[in-house]
């Protein structure tokens, strides 16, 4: 670890690190970078967590990696390593490999962070924020960098006040930035098993006499999943249709009921399309690069409902 | 109905985020016994599964004369999946799964009543597949015709649910049997409901040439004959006939190849820009460029269109016996196992642009590309003694496309040499599918039967299609059959015969050396 971060040092060091890989490997290895991408954290997560992530979605998604850990309070210096990961894909001969820089600072230096951060993006290649923490999401001094990246994935999950957090997403989209919500794509399983549903055409001649959905959510408050998938229903199904909430142990939204004169149609949601791996909502986002013109309906649907 | 139709009227549906959907469905693969099903079909719908792209609801009959119970199938498609599947681990929990719906039903495609028997089996899982099937033609196209007429005589050519026919390659042996195939396909069939394969249409790098050429605004202006000064497609073998000799010497490389993959890749390379990017639009494109290439007049065939046949020669140090010692080959053969060609198209876009395309078995090595040879600079501020010595073999301006085996795309570009004076040197930036991605790229059968089973057409070839690369590949083939060449013209190991040289020297060119 280096006690005073310069990105002329970290970029030293990453070149440095390619050499030595180079004569590690007789056959060489391939270098592949297809964007910038950060993974903010709160030091008291688990620093194998981010990692271990980063090792998944690399595969699919290889990037310049930096994992940026944030600890609260006071602090000025910054620390950083580098490091590469790299597989071997199925049935070759030759190791892929990414850069990884690891960051790590105190809320207090998130300017400095940022001017490191500036730095050390890969040119010309998208650059995407992916931020673990609500805490930080929500704080001042953290949004410059939100304002850096092309996306910011952020996660709404499990917030005391998710009307809060969908407010400051809206807020930044109001803005012009792209910020995404994983609680949205959360829902991309369970969205997509009832459009299954609706494509038998004599459920979907039911549909105009459904009057209210009933979303089963997890207990406490109605998470971010529940407001997002009530205001979705009505997006595509009419303001006719008046969402209630119903709360039950288990994931966020396990069941949709569909009701009115004559229906009801219930689907109860399996644990794999419930309660999706937080890799594959981040593979989801990482390979959308248009905009989703139907979340921001849904963000102004699910602020209106709450 | 479950399909494309429900998805673009149901209110539910997210174009942006929902993986296309693949309706229930039954596969009915003819000529399961064979070669083809067990090296790239099966492989290929196991794999689909195990990236769980198949429908909820399917079943897969495999058919031929062998007669074997459903496990004895099994068990011989678990050796073959297990053996070709590229690039993919084999998932023995998956492959039960995906066994339980893969059954075989023996019989003669000749035998009028096997169908009723097919017939009834299928419906069987109606329930499961909608009624929905896809009819997959992998046996000798001998027996197209039979069993097109079988399918139409049980009924199986309609609905309830939608029907489908994929017609594996060769699409006739010349102009006349192709148009009398098409029409007995489309006595039963609708066009819309033919999916015939070119699995070349399949291939991840060809596809990304349309990307590369309509996504980016820095290669389309250049792409005309003011900038461009010849194309190059080249699809080389290393392999021989692979104890395939007495089906080759029947068909030779310019049916084999050239009719069908090598002119559809010069298609997609040359082909204007769609409206949209929609199977018809897109086919549309094609078809009219396969339409601009000039037929060859008899008295141009000579100069224009080299054969070549391997002879003996020796490979990685082995000795090769020459095609005429192949088994099964007549030693007097006349088939062409190498054939270069030269090809202009006759529109604005490439008026007096030679396309160069060669292709051939027992070359020195397996790879697949096209490049796109820049004009050189129209005034050198530098020495030719400072370019690398021979312009011809510096290369400079040249834009490849790999299709196989590393895809990617490489532009080479003259740079100069670190140091003093102004000494250049070629120098070659590469794009690596695989690194950029990371990901395996799917096989061209697994792109392909997704497709069909989707209802997606654009990357198969329409009848138009069909019949306009014969228009080109006939008066060659007319004039081959009618004179007698002096075979073997080429080593094997070697890149072809000295003709196929001196094609390109007389406009002042050189092949590549991929
Ligand atoms: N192999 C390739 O790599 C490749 C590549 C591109 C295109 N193709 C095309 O794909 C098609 C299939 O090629 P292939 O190499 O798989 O052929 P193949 O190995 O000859 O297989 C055809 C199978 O059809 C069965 N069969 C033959 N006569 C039959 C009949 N009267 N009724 C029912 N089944 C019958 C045979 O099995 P039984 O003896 O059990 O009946 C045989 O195993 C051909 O049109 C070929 O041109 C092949």
């Amino acid at each position: 670890m280096s006690a005073a971060v310069s990105p002329e040092g970290i970029l030293k060091e990453l070149s440095q690190l390619w050499v030595s890989l180079g004569k590690e490997d007789d056959a060489g290895v391939l270098r592949a970078c297809a964007m910038t991408l950060i993974m903010a954290a709160d030091e008291s997560e688990d620093s194998a967590i981010a990692g271990e992530m980063l090792a998944e979605l690399i595969h699919e998604h290889p990037s310049r990696a930096i994992v940026l850990r944030v600890r609260s309070g006071e602090g000025a210096a910054l620390e950083s390593r580098v490091l590469a990961q790299c597989w071997m894909p199925f049935g070759k001969r030759q190791q892929i490999c990414c850069e990884q820089v690891e960051i790590t600072s105190s809320e207090t230096s998130l300017a400095e962070v940022r001017r490191v951060l500036m730095a050390l993006l890969a040119p010309d290649l998208p650059v995407l924020l992916v931020c673990r923490s609500l805490r930080l999401f929500l704080l001042e001094a953290f949004r410059p960098l939100i304002a850096a990246a092309g996306k910011v994935i952020a996660d709404s999950r499990g917030a005391a006040d998710p009307v809060m957090v969908l407010a400051a997403i809206a807020s930044h989209r109001g803005e012009g930035r792209n910020v995404q919500d994983l609680a949205w794509t959360r829902l991309t399983g369970i969205r997509q098993e009832i459009a299954a549903h609706f494509d038998r055409p004599e459920e979907a001649a039911r549909l105009s006499s459904v009057r209210r959905v009933e979303i089963t959510h997890a207990t406490g408050p109605v998470p971010a999943e529940a407001l997002y998938l009530a205001a979705w229903l009505r997006h595509a199904a009419g303001p006719q249709v008046v969402p209630s909430f119903a709360a039950a142990e288990g994931p966020p939204v396990s069941q949709v009921a569909f009701l009115g004169d004559g229906v009801e149609i219930r689907i109860p949601f399996a644990a794999a399309i419930a309660a999706p791996r937080d890799c594959e909502l981040l593979h989801e986002e990482l390979g959308l690069a248009a905009p989703d013109s139907i979340y921001d309906r849904v963000l102004a649907g699910a602020l209106s409902l709450a | 109905m479950v399909g494309a139709m429900a998805e673009a009227s149901n209110p539910f549906h997210d174009a942006l985020r929902f993986e296309r959907r693949v309706p229930p469905c039954a596969i009915v693969i003819f000529g399961a016994n064979g070669d083809l099903t067990k090296r790239k079909l099966i492989p290929a719908l196991y794999r689909l599964a195990y990236e769980r792209r198949m429908p909820s609801g399917y079943v897969i009959y495999g058919n031929s004369r062998t007669e074997m119970p459903d496990d004895v199938y099994r068990a011989k498609m678990k050796e073959s999946v297990k053996q070709f599947l590229e690039d993919s681990p084999f998932d023995e929990e998956l492959w039960s799964q995906f066994a339980q719906s893969l059954y075989y039903v023996a019989g003669d495609v000749q035998d009028t009543a096997f169908y009723s028997k097919l017939a009834g089996r299928l419906k069987e899982h109606d329930q499961k597949t909608a009624g929905n099937m896809l009819f997959y033609l992998s046996t000798q196209p001998s027996h197209y015709e039979p069993i097109v007429g079988g399918l139409g005589a049980a009924g199986l050519n309609q609905g309830p649910g939608w029907r489908r026919v994929v017609v594996e390659k060769p699409f006739g042996i010349d102009m006349a049997t192709a148009k009398a195939l098409n029409r007995r396909l489309q006595a039963v069939f609708p066009e819309s409901a033919i999916y015939r394969i070119d699995h070349y249409l399949g291939k991840e790098t060809v596809q990304n040439v349309l990307a590369v050429r309509f996504a980016n605004g820095i290669f389309e202006p250049l792409w005309n004959r003011r900038y461009v000064n010849n194309v190059q497609i080249t699809a080389a073998e290393s392999i021989g006939v692979e104890g395939r000799g007495a089906y080759y010497q029947e068909s030779g490389a310019l049916r084999d190849m050239i009719q069908n993959h090598l002119l559809q890749v010069m298609a997609t390379i040359a082909m204007e820009p769609s409206a949209a990017f929609e199977p018809n639009a897109v086919r549309d494109e094609r078809a009219k460029l396969l339409r601009s290439i000039r037929i060859l007049k008899e008295e141009e065939i000579a100069t224009h269109a080299v054969p070549g046949q391997y002879g003996p020669g020796s490979m990685g140090g082995k000795p090769i016996p020459g095609f005429r010692q192949e088994p099964g080959v007549n030693p007097e053969a006349q088939t062409d196992t190498y054939v270069a060609a030269t090809f202009f198209i006759d529109n604005w876009r490439w008026a007096g642009v030679p396309f160069y395309i060669r292709t051939g078995k027992r070359l020195p090595k397996r790879v697949t590309d096209i490049a796109i040879q820049f004009n050189a600079a129209p005034l050198s501020l530098f020495e030719r003694d400072n370019m690398g010595g021979n312009q011809h073999l510096a290369r400079p301006n040249l834009l490849i496309i790999r299709v196989q085996p590393e895809e990617g795309i490489s532009l080479r570009f003259l740079s100069k040499n670190p140091g003093g004076g102004m000494k250049l040197r070629p120098v070659s930036m590469d794009f690596n599918y695989g690194s950029s991605f990371g990901v395996r790229t799917p096989t061209a059968y697994e792109t392909l039967l997704v497709d069909a089973l989707a209802g997606d057409a654009t990357l198969y070839t329409r009848q138009d299609m069909v019949e306009a690369s014969w228009a080109v590949v006939q008066p060659i083939l007319d004039y081959w059959n009618s004179h007698k060449f002096e075979f073997p013209n080429y080593e094997a190991g070697t890149w072809g015969p000295r003709q196929s040289d001196e094609m390109l020297d007389r406009r002042g060119h050189l092949w590549r050396v991929p």
